[in-house]
């Protein structure tokens, strides 16, 4: 609770890397552009992470009385799948804020580009392009 | 109604004098200390000269319900807390079942209302089940009504749980209360002094606890967290928490209020009744800790209060289990402490008052206008002697049969209500 910043920077890494963190999810969600939720694993929660599923919910869970705290035009994102209850209402997973749906179809398509051009199809699109 | 307790001596812990007047309060809260009251009171109590202080707080007992009534009851050691001038105490999470859900929280808090009418503040599992394994519900606890999280006397021994502990705890801005004790090194029963190895005894290093230290310092330093060394007991142990108080590291400490007085001598009779944990260790570690609470290196005196039955120190010394009945002699120990060492007075007892409040961000603990009106008036002027068969605890494993003392509770309100001796 009094930590000296010299402390606080010290043993953050995302900090160092030019990012702000916030534990506190109200205080994150105020005036945001863009709310992006992850999916929990929640095989990893036996490794000690989390206490339940129920209170991070409670804590972390975005709620629409959550997104309300961001700015009225703000987007709901979220790569997918969902775990409705967990991190995420499903008031809001459905809601008109969200884009989740646009942005998982988006994520398959550049998902299906990436691994095209792994398999070497990129000479091949460009060696098509130039001839045309 | 505003009620005034006039011609009294009173220690406000944040001077270090005895200083004389009166001390008004009203609606629950201190309105006024010093030479005259600013306002007429519609009740006056005449102190006779007695010595005021602030209700103690207590930051580590256990209390042994739910689960284990047989040894001990919410109701029995509330009691014994109040007639040692304790108002607030904090509760060990290790009952049965273990304070790990709102639910035992919820029941605490209940039998505590129903007790004595002090305040109970429960400290809630660090990990479910004390399992040292899955990290507890920290924050629904909290909201329950938890002041901070530990272990109890159970080591968290993966040091990755302990990390992650840590980062979530400091997360929601949360105390962590741990008593930093190596689980291997810990497998003893008396410190690894002159004293063990002639009587045989199974030994504890000093490094028991300083190794711990060490490894939770340096969490603390990586994840921020706030953490609260419970029960220290070694000279090199007040070393380590000190230099991490000059490094800006966000910790605090307390001593056990029998390591204040005893040492491993008192163990060469296979006094069970001396069996503790950590153990008493060597009279440089004792010199060492009271250096500590003078210096404020060691914020806070609790007292450890662990109630047995009987039987369970009537064993040989490595079978008997740990721990002393320490609620009835707490008060007395802290003013006979102040008679007999170097430690002024008003310091010992802002340790057992400010200082866990401080550490645990208490309102009560303190004499200043708009503190909740916890107050004890002691009698500081009595002679009395110690006797396991006038303990108000249920546990009467007290190593103090015989001891004189000079004070006692005469009268103690929280928030302004007095509640009777009984």
């Amino acid at each position: 609770m009094k930590s000296s910043p010299s402390v606080q920077k010290h043993c953050c890494p995302i900090r160092e890397l030019g990012a702000s963190v916030e534990h506190n999810l109200e205080k994150a969600l105020q005036n945001a552009d863009v709310v992006i939720g992850l999916r929990l694993q929640k095989e990893r929660m036996r490794s000690a992470l989390l206490s339940s599923e129920d209170e991070y919910y409670r804590s972390y869970g975005l709620t629409q009385a959550r997104v309300a705290l961001a700015k009225p035009d703000a987007i709901v994102m979220h790569p997918g799948p969902t775990n409705r209850g967990v991190e995420i209402e499903s008031s809001v997973a459905d809601g008109p804020q969200s884009i989740i749906l646009e942005q998982v179809t988006g994520g398959i398509a550049t998902r299906m580009a990436i691994m095209s051009i792994a398999m070497g199809n990129v000479e091949k699109s460009l060696v098509s392009s130039r001839t045309s | 109604m505003h009620t005034l307790i006039s011609n009294c001596r009173f220690i406000d812990p944040s001077s270090d004098t005895i200083s004389t007047g009166s001390i008004g309060f009203s609606g629950g809260v201190i309105t006024s200390t010093g030479p005259a009251s600013p306002q007429q009171p519609d009740n006056t109590i005449d102190a006779g000269g007695k010595l005021v202080i602030p209700g103690l707080i207590d930051c580590f007992a256990r209390l042994r319900e739910p689960g284990f009534e047989k040894l001990a009851t919410i109701s029995s050691e509330t009691n014994a807390a109040l007639h040692s001038g304790i108002t607030t105490l904090m509760c060990s999470p290790d009952t049965d079942p273990i304070t790990d859900e709102p639910a035992i929280v919820e029941l605490i808090k209940r039998r505590a209302l129903a007790g004595s009418g002090i305040k109970v503040l429960p400290i809630g599992a660090a990990t479910m089940g004390q399992n040292g394994e899955q990290l507890g519900e920290l924050r629904t606890l909290a909201d329950s009504g938890c002041i901070a999280f530990s272990n109890g006397d159970y080591p968290i021994t993966n040091t990755q749980v302990l990390r992650r502990l840590m980062e979530y705890s400091s997360g929601f801005g949360l105390k962590l209360i741990i008593a930093p004790q190596d689980p291997w090194l810990s497998d003893g029963v008396a410190h690894e002094g002159t004293v063990s190895t002639r009587l045989g005894l199974r030994a504890i290093p000093a490094a028991a606890e300083t190794v711990a230290l060490s490894q939770l310092i340096e969490l603390c330093y990586q994840t921020g967290a706030s953490v609260h060394f419970s029960r220290l007991s070694s000279h090199r142990g007040v070393q380590l928490v000190s230099q991490a108080k000059k490094d800006n590291i966000n910790i605090t400490a307390d001593v056990g209020i029998d390591h204040l007085f005893l040492t491993e001598m008192d163990t060469s009779e296979f006094d069970s009744l001396c069996h503790t944990s950590p153990p008493f260790r060597a009279r440089s570690d004792l010199e060492a800790l009271r250096e500590g609470v003078a210096s404020g290196v060691i914020d806070a005196i609790c007292s450890n209060h662990a109630p047995h039955e009987t039987d369970s120190k009537l064993a040989p010394f490595p079978e008997s289990l740990p721990g002393t009945s320490a609620l009835d002699s707490f008060l007395a120990l802290l003013f006979k402490l102040g008679n007999e060492s170097d430690i002024a007075l008003p310091t010992l007892i802002a340790r057992a008052s400010a200082g866990p409040a401080d550490c645990f961000d208490l309102p009560q603990g303190r004499l200043n206008t708009g503190s909740p009106a916890d107050l004890v008036i002691v009698d500081d002027e009595c002679d009395w002697d110690f006797d396991h068969q006038h303990m108000r605890s249920q546990g009467k494993n007290s190593p103090y049969q015989g001891w004189s003392f000079q004070a006692k509770a005469k009268q103690v309100f929280v928030d302004g209500n007095e509640i009777a001796l009984t």
